[in-house]
């Protein structure tokens, strides 16, 4: 049998995008390193603590976000998105210069928002406007980080980039079931809202705080009621394990909300790692856990087969970050010392477990 | 499949051979929404054009990474049922725009759609 595959895309290497998805690892590592150090716990090299939301979000997230847009469009110029994200990380890794490397994830940025607008013009819909806006709140943030040198300025829009690239996901899925003409009007004007909001943290910080966390908590409403995880929890397998993995992440995503909107959010407060960590690993990372199976084949050629092994990760990610929003509360740092390892150790078990199942997979 | 059931396909109809086509794509599932891509509405056409058969399957999103990977399935799952010397020509294609009205009765009912 002879077998013609048109996609209209341009195929591109193997070895490049898992070059690029290793670079993705090395600022996973380079973020665990620096987030721990962060926290006084001692680690096994020399690291620059402060960059810990530059590796993860920028590093890690842009690269990976923004080679899955490159896999998906197989044009070479947007390719470039994650080469000059991957550059960047290596940059701020090598301590040379940070705003050198703020540049390359600006340029990064940039070439994502313009991988947007062709995606948009090909296909009009509100989900991939959404997508778009979130490449813009990355580099928005990123502008922030060149112009005022401080990382804790970036981190909003750096927040808004990360839920809208998901939120938009999600609203392309509910296209399955039936949402109300006007809730789908409703979730344009929360997103709009979140993105002005962490806009305005910066400079009206009372009023982008109310802004954003009344935003988030209203977007886990509309996610809670309107996702297809509410189909998808009752199936079995992969699409539950998913489905697992985003409700639990929209439960964070409520509690990260409610702490900011609680006024925690302020650089003194001993609840804003609880706020920042809440969405971060309990709404991002969470998802990350329930779509690796599905997105690191399409990354890497190597299939991910299901396992229900994979909800341990999942469960040691939950009651770590429990165990870090309680120490939070009572201001035990020597807790979120602990549970901040718990953390790390979760996302050590789950690519554990992905390489077993890997390899299961290989010699079947 | 077996060398009969092939022997079978063989000498099916051009119109049966789509029919089992269907059903083996009823195989691939979308790994997100659990359900087949014919129930979902992803494939366009499966239509026998001389000694091809040409398959149009679409994403409902092109910002999507899984666009290759759900291609090697549907591409594994009718390999084997296609005639011998035949010709596969599957093609993701992006027009028209894929719509919840293109799910089959099931997929809909399902998901809780009122026709």
């Amino acid at each position: 049998m002879r077998v013609r595959i048109s996609t209209g895309k341009t195929k591109l290497n193997r070895k490049l995008r898992i070059l690029l998805f290793m670079a993705a690892l090395i600022s996973l590592v380079s973020g665990l390193l620096t987030g721990l150090a962060r926290l006084g716990v001692s680690v096994p090299m020399q690291v620059q603590a402060g960059n810990h939301g530059a590796f993860m979000i920028c590093g890690l997230f842009g690269t990976l976000i923004s080679l899955e847009r490159s896999i998906a469009m197989a044009r070479p110029w947007v390719y470039l998105a994650p080469t000059a994200s991957a550059l960047g990380s290596l940059v701020l890794l090598s301590g040379v210069s940070d705003s050198a490397a703020a540049g390359l994830f600006s340029i990064a940025a940039l070439l994502l928002v313009l991988a947007s607008v062709v995606l948009w013009r090909k296909q009009p819909c509100v989900h991939l406007a959404v997508l778009g806006l979130g490449a813009v709140m990355w580099l928005i943030g990123n502008l922030v980080w060149i112009k005022s040198g401080l990382i804790m300025l970036a981190v909003p829009p750096w927040q808004s980039f990360l839920i809208l690239t998901i939120a938009a996901e999600r609203l392309e899925l509910s296209r399955f079931v039936p949402v109300p003409a006007l809730a789908r009007r409703a979730f344009l004007l929360i997103v709009t809202a979140m993105s002005l909001g962490a806009l305005l943290l910066a400079t009206q910080a009372r009023l982008g705080v109310v802004l954003f966390s009344v935003s988030l908590l209203t977007l886990m409403i509309w996610l809670m009621r309107y996702d297809i995880v509410r189909h998808t929890l009752r199936q079995k397998g992969l699409p539950r394990y998913i489905a697992t993995c985003l409700s639990s992440g929209y439960i964070w995503l409520g509690v990260s909300a409610l702490i900011m909107l609680a006024g925690e959010f302020v650089l003194a407060s001993p609840l804003r790692d609880a706020a920042l960590h809440a969405m971060l690993l309990g709404f991002v990372v969470a998802m990350v856990f329930g779509h690796a199976p599905i997105v690191l084949p399409a990354v890497t050629r190597l299939r991910l087969s299901y396992h229900r092994a994979l909800y341990i990760p999942l469960l040691f990610l939950n009651a770590s970050l429990l165990l870090r929003i309680f120490a939070g509360v009572v201001n035990d740092f020597e807790l979120k010392q602990r549970a901040a390892e718990g953390n790390v150790i979760s996302l050590l078990l789950f690519a554990t477990i992905a390489v077993f199942l890997i390899i299961r997979q290989r010699q079947a | 499949m077996t060398n009969t059931d092939k022997e079978k396909t063989q000498t099916n109809s051009p119109d049966e051979i789509t029919e089992s086509l269907r059903l083996r794509l009823k195989q691939v599932i979308d790994p997100e929404v659990g359900m087949n891509i014919i129930d979902l509405g992803l494939i366009y056409r499966v239509e026998m054009a001389g000694l091809a058969v040409c398959v149009d399957m679409t994403m409902t999103s092109p910002a999507c990474p899984m666009g290759d990977i759900l291609l090697e399935d549907v591409e594994k799952a009718l390999q084997a049922g296609l005639p011998e010397g035949y010709t596969l020509n599957l093609q993701l294609v992006w027009e028209p725009i894929w719509s919840p009205d293109m799910m089959s009765e099931d997929a809909r009912a399902h998901f809780n759609w009122e026709d």
